[in-house]
């Protein structure tokens, strides 16, 4: 910002204290409508039951300003893009730990960049119809925020697209893919609710008490396996991320503090949206685990940290002040920490010849990192079948799933869990709807199925589309055909086009230097 | 790698990322926050402090020898736990516990 | 409850069984083993008999897992109730429904 020339030379007008800058390029350009009604106004913020009685409550602690926001963000994006430029220029990606570890960033691409450009058209709707110019100017920076996230993602793994497999139709993928339905059914339950419910599903239960174990872990990880840029992008998006945990704390606390009514529907969103949120970010817990060649932290450290600690521990002992309780279900994802990510990758590696990414059994090495980090679990429950797995790939007949899985109605996920408590015995509940049974992966996904039995009945269901003939055609070919992949997209890692492009590349940089060693 | 047990009960803390302008940011944290515990993980940096934790503009200002603004904090925070129960042109406060009325007056 | 709508909200299932003709999705979960991480769906008519569905959809699934004996017997259950038939019954007259669930274990 250049300084602006005082032509009249009268004297300066006295620097507005942070919190009058803010109230007079927010509030002050707010206006009481006179030629409609408010309800005519806003008519979206009183369906769902939720009282507000003083929409001047909203307190924003950023007290961020229009010119504040532009300058940062574009600080931000200036840094983004100057090592996204270094990186390329300087073939980075010869210098990652793995070319597996891609896989990773194949699953955070089909699966998290599109929630991030439907978080930024569902938050531009909020920044309209929201009564209070508080929570409209929050909702619009957050909106463009999410904008930028989705570009910037995209933007950086570009890059990585040029030379690896498995990124070159995420889009399309999103909208198609079996495992990929998993994260946008969550978010599409989220953006067809009413928009106190959405603030609350992703506002509050995703961007704070989930969030940080999609980002923090992950990005840190991106670090130690030598991807500069994802590391790059993930931090300058987690710095607008402290701002839209923010939003969401001062959403519930407002909503919680305007009307006692309020209470028992947010608890019951809290309920709701930390179990589907938790079952999206199982995801995340089989990259931290499996799909990182150096891991930096596991699941269940992730969680005890930042979830156990500090929402539990942290948290929600001043959400009780307004009555709100733990969520429902919480006991049965702190049981699972143990457990949850050796589920789903087994489940990613079975289902692999159908993905857009490649698996491979993890080396003794890795194995021993995870016997280390699961000291109650690994050895004991999961190691033995990786290495059956391993032997069997070994002779030449590599495991792959033969058929198509049973999906939870509501999360989406094949039905790979156990009962609380007990990891030798399947979950498989059932609910009935006007005649039609649904089937649940756990108590918590039944429970949402049975709270909106007309909402989670018009799910659409990979497996029963690809059996009404809506996916491409009757054969498993014909499906792959219609997701878009290509040779090299899936199924095993090692002998893949990703693994021999790894090999040969490194060769030639191995041969150029004994060359130069040998004259 | 193993993050630091927390010896807290209810800890508050932020994760900034670890480059060459947040050295100076922690250095000044440190310094204005007794009973602070620092620790890393990859491209990280946790500071957790119990229940309080407070940044100061004009330490940050003296570690860094240059003005600083309380928004370029948004540059380096990389996540957070607890409530910003402040945040002015001189410090921002990060704690749990119920919301303190802020004294300015509530013209806006 | 009902979902807050400010219109009439009701819409259909997209997996209804008249969606599949004359068929219908059933799933098989083998609880005595974890080799298949997840249970399978197949779509069958009606009208196949228990002995089909068992040497077409059944075997051939339960077969794919390296730990299965050749001969091994199996017990049954459709929606955690007890399953017996005959060979010659079909899956509508032994009662199962469309999105129906049949657990096993070896006998």
């Amino acid at each position: 910002m250049t300084a602006t020339a005082n032509p009249t030379g009268t004297p300066k007008a006295k620097k507005l204290s942070m919190k009058a800058r803010y109230g007079a390029l927010t509030r002050d350009l707010d206006w009481a409508p006179g030629y409609v009604s408010e309800e005519e106004m806003y008519p979206h913020t009183s369906y769902e039951g939720i009282k507000i009685h003083d929409w001047s409550k909203w307190d924003d602690p950023f007290r961020l300003t229009v010119d504040a926001y532009y300058r940062y963000q574009a600080e931000k994006d200036k840094r983004l893009y100057s090592v996204l430029d270094g990186f390329a220029q300087s073939q980075g990606h010869l210098t990652l730990s793995e070319g597996k570890y891609l896989n990773a960033m194949k699953v955070f691409l089909g699966g998290v960049t599109p929630l991030e450009y439907a978080a930024h058209r569902h938050f531009a709707y909020l920044a309209r119809q929201f009564n209070g110019p508080g929570p409209r100017f929050a909702a619009l920076c957050q909106s463009i925020d999410e904008m930028r996230h989705a570009q910037t993602e995209i933007h950086t793994l570009s890059n990585y697209n040029k030379y690896y497999q498995g990124m070159h139709n995420f889009a399309q993928q999103h909208d198609r893919v079996w495992y990929l339905s998993v994260t946008k059914s969550y978010f599409d339950d989220a953006l067809s609710a009413g928009p106190f419910e959405f603030l609350i599903a992703i506002g509050f239960s995703f961007e704070y008490l989930l969030t940080n174990l999609l980002f923090v872990p992950f990005m840190s990880a991106a670090s130690f396996n030598g991807d500069l840029p994802t590391m790059t992008f993930g931090f300058s998006a987690q710095s607008d991320e402290s701002r839209h945990m923010t939003l969401g704390l001062e959403a519930i606390k407002f909503i919680l503090e305007q009307d006692e009514a309020n209470v028992p529907i947010v608890q019951e969103w809290v309920d709701k949206w930390f179990w589907r949120g938790y079952r999206v970010t199982g995801i995340v817990s089989q990259m931290l685990d499996y799909q990182l060649p150096r891991p930096v932290m596991s699941w269940k450290e992730a969680f005890e940290l930042y979830f156990e600690q500090q929402m539990l521990g942290g948290l929600f002992p001043d959400l009780a002040l307004y009555g709100i309780k733990p969520p429902k279900h919480v006991d049965q994802a702190i049981w699972e920490k143990d457990h949850l990510s050796h589920w789903l990758h087994d489940t990613f590696y079975q289902f692999s010849h159908a993905a857009n990414f490649t698996t491979t059994v993890p080396d003794t090495e890795h194995l021993d990192w995870l016997a280390q980090a699961y000291p109650d679990t690994f050895n004991q429950l999961y190691r033995g079948k990786w290495e059956e797995m391993g032997k069997l790939a070994e002779e030449g007949n590599r495991f792959f799933y033969p058929g198509l899985p049973q999906l939870c109605q509501v999360c989406q996920v094949p039905m790979v869990y156990c009962e609380n408590g007990n990891p030798h015995k399947r979950a498989v509940y059932h609910s009935e709807y006007e005649g039609e049974n649904y089937n649940l992966c756990s108590e918590g996904c039944k429970w949402i199925f049975d709270r909106e039995p007309a909402k989670f009945r018009q799910a659409w269901l990979p497996v029963h589309q690809i059996y009404q003939g809506n996916c491409g055609g009757p054969t498993i070919p014909d499906v792959l055909e219609w997701y878009g992949f290509q040779e090299g997209d899936s199924g095993e890692y090692i002998g893949s086009v990703d693994h021999k492009n790894w090999i040969a590349r490194h060769q030639m940089i191995e041969d150029k230097l004994g060359q130069g060693a040998g004259h | 790698m193993t993050a630091q047990e927390t010896k807290f009960d209810r800890p508050v803390s932020i994760d900034l990322q670890e480059n060459d302008e947040n050295r100076s940011l922690v250095t000044a944290i440190q310094g204005d926050n007794a009973d602070l515990l620092t620790s890393y993980t990859p491209g990280l940096v946790r500071l957790q402090a119990p229940a309080r934790l407070e940044i100061k503009r004009e330490s940050v200002e003296a570690q860094l020898g240059r003005p600083w603004e309380t928004h370029e904090f948004q540059m380096a925070i990389v996540s957070l736990a607890g409530n910003i129960s402040e945040w002015d042109e001189d410090k921002i406060v990060i704690s749990w516990g119920p919301k303190v009325e802020d004294d300015e007056d509530e013209d806006y | 409850m009902a979902t807050p709508a400010l219109y009439d909200y009701n819409f259909p299932s997209r997996s209804a069984q008249e969606l599949y003709g004359d068929d219908i999705l059933v799933n098989m979960v083998q609880t005595d083993d974890m080799w298949f991480r997840s249970g399978a769906t197949v779509r069958v008519p009606k009208a196949m008999t228990w002995g089909d569905f068992y040497q077409t959809q059944f075997l051939p699934y339960v077969s794919a897992n390296p730990h299965t004996k050749a001969g091994q017997a199996y017990s049954f259950q459709l929606q955690d109730v007890d399953f017996t038939a005959k060979d010659e019954q079909t899956l509508d007259e032994l009662g199962v429904g469309h999105k129906h669930t049949f657990t096993f274990a070896n006998a």
